[in-house]
């Protein structure tokens, strides 16, 4: 499999009254043709601006890209200006998180549908036309355009599929919207997809449709995919490969099935342990607060917060990936290069552990029992 | 514990801590916008030369203080010079003594107008948007008769049946000036009180007033104060504009917009008698614009 | 309207309940033209009754708009309901006044589902904590004070951030001193709207294990708003699933995991994204789920589900069923369980 985007060692900074915030710290990450890639991580770690970064919607300023390279079909985007263009206009598309806003409430479905059809992945187009369209409302799908967009609509199964081009977003529900949303980005077939969190706001009954009919285009259209999560569950029912990140690094690169087999990184392990599942809920979660950005800690960023800090190691220097036996990176000292899948799994198993800080207070009496302040009852 | 104790120990707490670090991130903020900067420093200005004016004039009998009349005809129509940067005017009267005495004049106008307006139109905002109903109804349609008559002619009304002079001419500004702020107020109102902290505060049983001034009221004084700032200047405008017309402070009361008229016969040849009090009344004015402007952005909220 | 038994669980039957919500409706009326004339009304919450003990998690789940958040705010006394009863601890809630709710405020406080916004923004937490003690002229000064220090440990917060504004502090800080706020005046009861949902995983883990320790230190009843089943199983001791205003199977956590009724909940767990083949034991065979909830101002004729069941027969969108008791204590509003419907 023949990479399509290749991300190396990008930085991203961001201007604030604290300072400089270091909010991607070296971002190396790579999709294969026809790959799903996940980027999980919780709220702040950065995967929203790597996603953004890629495409090229980071806001610049405060936003500044101090260094790194991101190559599509091996042209990088972030030097070529001309081919990031071109490359945005014709192969890539993006899915957000809230339709909503990325629907214009005053235009029809159809009107947006066209807009898209016929001015995507033109370079230049005359003043003449776009004045005519916006006058006259000539922007019109054509017969076959409009068969293409039914046609669209019935895959992502949207009931109505002819009527829904004569409606406004408002009058559609969340789901429908982001239905559309997912059409309006496929519709010119594009090669490479961008979902950021694209279900985040939906009820779990229809999130799990969108997910059952995305994974059908992405089958069907051969895409290849970066989806934006902070739910696990989610991306492993998409994902073929899964990128943890934490605090603006990637902690662990593993297929999904590795990842859900045996997390090795302590910061996944902890992630993992912390989603309720249906047969227990037992997790004393992770401890600790994200780190400022303006003064990441030394060394690993996540070892303030990690049950397997190890002293003079951990937080000397930045943690480069150690590529697993199986073909995995974990960013984690606890582990060498080409260590054995068996030897790394027992060592995740002894070595972190996540303990019940609170469970061990209230058992040596440092909180609670009766509370001190009986008052009297009115 | 002594005071310097208590004090010291204070120093060293985290309350003093978090406080210092608000008040720095706070002046960070202004700092990022010059012009702010350049507008608190005008204002600043003005107020030490309001308060120490009687010092800083060179001839503070000239100034027409608490309508004492000053004369000295034997240097009328001086033009300006080293004696008398601003010249003097067809009493001998020296006009920059009587620019600085303005300043205290038009300071204490701006100040007046705007108290008494905030006193009645933020408590009224505040019901309205919180109360709703009838009282909503009643007090926002008066807002909307006060505010569909222009602010100056409105001011005229006021003050034609009156005795002209400068309280008139405040009480007359005010009148027009609170329904401002209680439509500002107002529209804050309606947004905040749909947070859920407002509801929070319903179930614990707190009452109506205590929602609606410890709730709710730090949450508008943002959008108040960048008003207020704004305002100050337009007040001071429509106050000149008054005494320009001759229904606010009469001569010799040394009020920039009494001494543009009265200098406004004798342009263009006798143009320092106007000028300078225009451009103190337009400096002034552009001062608080700018102060305001940075307050807004600082605060990041929306005045019309 | 509602033809629900009576509902108590047996286990308990001595005890007396502190909460026991009857056939409680809430419904918004529809106004429409120039003299907003009433044109409808959307059944927020359509006849909702069951009983809560002292120390006990019931969690009401749903999706969005099913009238879960209506009936936390109904129970809480926050909005008043058009039909039905609440009686907390004895008291008839409906029936009392603004003066005289207040005692029972008290004994009843919320959590919201986002502390960003269910804290003032302008106020210090010293004093958003202490406000409860201020509204209700508990103690002096000083004590209030104290007060504060004790509650900020009691949720596990630095005492040294009571100076800061909720503005300085994480998600899951702010939502310690919401959590902090309610247990001020001593509840017996917590009302949680989604307390969570809000928050990143590894912090609502902790969370949860905060308010499970406050469960065991203080015997409080929780009353658990969320959308999200799998966060419920192990929290809470009963469930009830709702949808457009009703319960559709109200049973005890165990139950309604071990054997789902209602195709409804079948159809949320199977929903439920798992990252662990061992869940797949409780999630039922593939279903294909289809639509999304329907206008609640419209809802469909019949069993309301019934556009969207896959288990779905003639009678479904003419019968509106009952509540029917199938096992002890484990409801379900599904015609699948009535003897004269069934096919």
């Amino acid at each position: 499999m023949a990479p399509i985007l290749e991300v190396e060692d990008l930085k991203v900074h961001f201007d604030t009254y604290e300072g400089k915030q270091q909010v991607l710290n070296g971002i190396d990450l790579t999709v294969n043709e026809g790959e799903t890639v996940a980027i999980v991580g919780e709220s702040g770690c950065g995967k929203s601006v790597t996603a953004r970064t890629i495409i090229g919607t980071l806001a610049q300023p405060p936003g500044e890209i101090v260094s790194g390279e991101v190559r599509y079909r091996g042209e990088d985007l972030l030097s070529d200006r001309a081919a990031a263009q071109r490359v945005k206009n014709e192969e890539m598309a993006m899915i957000f998180q809230d339709p909503m806003t990325h629907l214009s409430p005053v235009f029809t479905i159809g009107t947006m549908m066209a807009d898209i059809i016929n001015y995507r992945g033109k370079r230049s187009i005359s003043w003449m036309r776009m004045i005519r369209d916006a006058i006259g409302r000539g922007n019109r799908l054509s017969a076959a355009d409009r068969e293409r967009c039914v046609e669209m609509f019935t895959k992502l199964q949207i009931p109505d599929p002819e009527g829904i081009l004569d409606r406004y977003p408002v009058e559609l529900s969340g789901g429908m919207r982001q239905r559309v949303l997912i059409a309006m980005a496929l519709i010119t077939d594009p090669d490479f997809l961008i979902a950021d969190e694209p279900t985040t706001a939906l009820d779990v009954t229809v999130q799990s449709q969108i997910l059952d009919i995305l994974a059908e285009r992405i089958a069907e259209q051969n895409l290849s995919v970066i989806y934006v999560t902070h739910n696990l569950g989610v991306a492993r029912k998409l994902a073929d490969r899964i990128y943890v990140m934490y605090a603006g690094e990637i902690a662990e690169v593993a297929t999904t099935e590795q990842l859900f087999d045996q997390p090795m990184h302590p910061y996944s392990i902890g992630l993992l342990e912390s989603i309720p599942k249906l047969t227990e809920f037992d997790s004393e979660g992770i401890g600790g607060l994200i780190p400022n950005y303006t003064d990441p800690p030394s060394g690993c960023r996540f070892h303030p917060r990690c049950p397997a800090y190890m002293e003079g190691t951990c937080d000397v220097e930045q943690v480069p990936a150690f590529e697993l036996g199986d073909g995995r990176y974990v960013a984690c000292y606890l582990y060498e290069e080409g260590m054995d899948v068996e030897t790394a799994a027992s060592i995740a198993d002894t070595e972190v552990e996540y303990e019940d800080e609170e469970l061990e207070q209230f058992a040596a009496g440092q909180t609670g029992g009766t509370p001190p302040w009986e008052e009297d009852e009115p | 514990m002594s005071v310097v104790e208590r004090y010291q120990s204070f120093k060293e707490s985290e309350q003093a801590n978090r406080y210092r670090e608000e008040a720095l991130r706070f002046a960070w903020r202004f700092r990022q916008n010059p012009m702010s900067l350049f507008g608190l420093g005008m204002i600043l200005l003005l107020i030490l030369i309001a308060i120490f004016a009687p010092y800083i004039a060179p001839n503070p009998a000239h100034a027409g203080w608490r309508g004492e009349p000053a004369v000295d005809f034997g240097n009328a129509w001086h033009e300006p010079s080293l004696a008398h940067p601003f010249g003097t005017d067809q009493a001998g009267r020296d006009i920059l003594s009587r620019v600085i005495f303005g300043t205290r004049l038009s300071l204490i106008l701006g100040l007046v107008v705007l108290t008494i307006a905030i006193g009645i139109g933020v408590p009224l905002g505040l019901i309205a948007g919180y109360v709703g109903g009838i009282p909503s109804t009643i007090i926002m349609r008066t807002t909307d008769v006060f505010l569909s008559v222009p602010p100056l002619v409105l001011a005229l009304a006021v003050t034609v049946p009156l005795q002209p002079g400068l309280v008139t001419a405040m009480l007359a500004i005010s009148i027009v000036w609170w329904p401002w702020y209680t439509r500002l107020v107002y529209g804050e109102v309606v947004s905040v009180r749909e947070q859920d902290f407002v509801e929070a505060s319903r179930g614990l049983g707190t009452g109506r007033l205590r929602i609606i001034f410890r709730e709710i009221l730090p949450n508008v004084t943002a959008p108040i104060t960048v008003k207020f700032s704004l305002d100050m200047g337009y007040a001071i405008l429509v106050g000149a504009g008054l005494g320009f017309l001759g229904l606010g402070a009469q001569p010799p009361t040394p009020e920039w917009g009494t001494m543009v008229a009265q200098g406004r016969i004798h342009l263009p040849d006798r143009w320092w008698l106007s000028t300078f009090p225009g451009l103190a009344i337009f400096l002034t004015v552009l001062a608080f614009n700018f102060l305001g402007d940075g307050l807004r952005d600082i605060f990041d909220v929306e005045v019309d | 309207m509602s033809e629900e038994p009576a509902m108590t669980t047996p286990v308990r039957e001595q005890e007396s309940a502190l909460l026991e919500v009857r056939d409680l409706e809430k419904y918004y009326p529809i106004t429409a033209g120039l003299f907003r004339r009433q044109v409808g009304s959307v059944r927020a919450v359509d006849g909702v009754s069951f009983d809560l003990y002292p120390g006990e998690t019931f969690a009401i789940v749903g999706e969005s708009g099913c009238g879960k958040t209506t009936l936390a705010k109904t129970v809480a006394a926050l909005q008043e309901p058009t039909g039905g009863s609440i009686v907390f601890d004895g008291r008839s809630i409906g029936e009392l006044s603004n003066r005289e709710l207040k005692p029972v405020r008290r004994q009843v406080q919320v959590v919201y589902q986002d502390p960003a916004s269910s804290l003032n923004p302008r106020k210090r937490i010293k004093a958003i904590v202490a406000e409860p003690l201020i509204v209700h002229d508990i103690g002096t000064k000083a004590e209030r004070r104290e007060r504060v220090d004790e509650l900020l440990e009691q949720v596990d917060l630095p005492v040294e951030y009571k100076y800061r504004y909720p503005g300085g502090l994480s998600g899951g800080q702010q939502q310690r001193v919401a959590i902090a706020r309610a247990l001020a005046l001593n509840p017996k009861l917590l009302v949680l709207d989604e307390p969570t949902s809000a928050l990143d995983v590894s912090v609502q883990a902790k969370v949860i294990k905060l308010l499970e320790r406050l469960q065991r230190e203080y015997g409080l009843a929780y009353l658990i708003i969320t959308h999200d089943l799998s966060l419920v199983k192990n929290f809470a001791d009963r469930i009830g699933v709702m949808y457009l205003g009703k319960f559709m199977e109200l049973a005890s956590s165990d139950d309604l995991f071990d054997n789902p009724m209602n195709p409804y909940t079948e159809q949320l767990l199977s929903a439920i994204p798992i990252v662990d083949d061992e869940e797949l034991k409780y999630k039922p065979a593939e279903i294909s789920l289809k639509g999304e909830a329907p206008d609640p101002s419209s809802p469909p004729s019949g069993c309301s589900f019934h556009p969207r069941c896959h288990k779905v027969f003639d009678a479904c969108s003419k019968i509106d069923p009952a509540f029917y008791d199938v096992e002890s204590d484990h409801h379900v509003r599904c015609l699948l369980y009535d003897d004269d419907h069934r096919e």
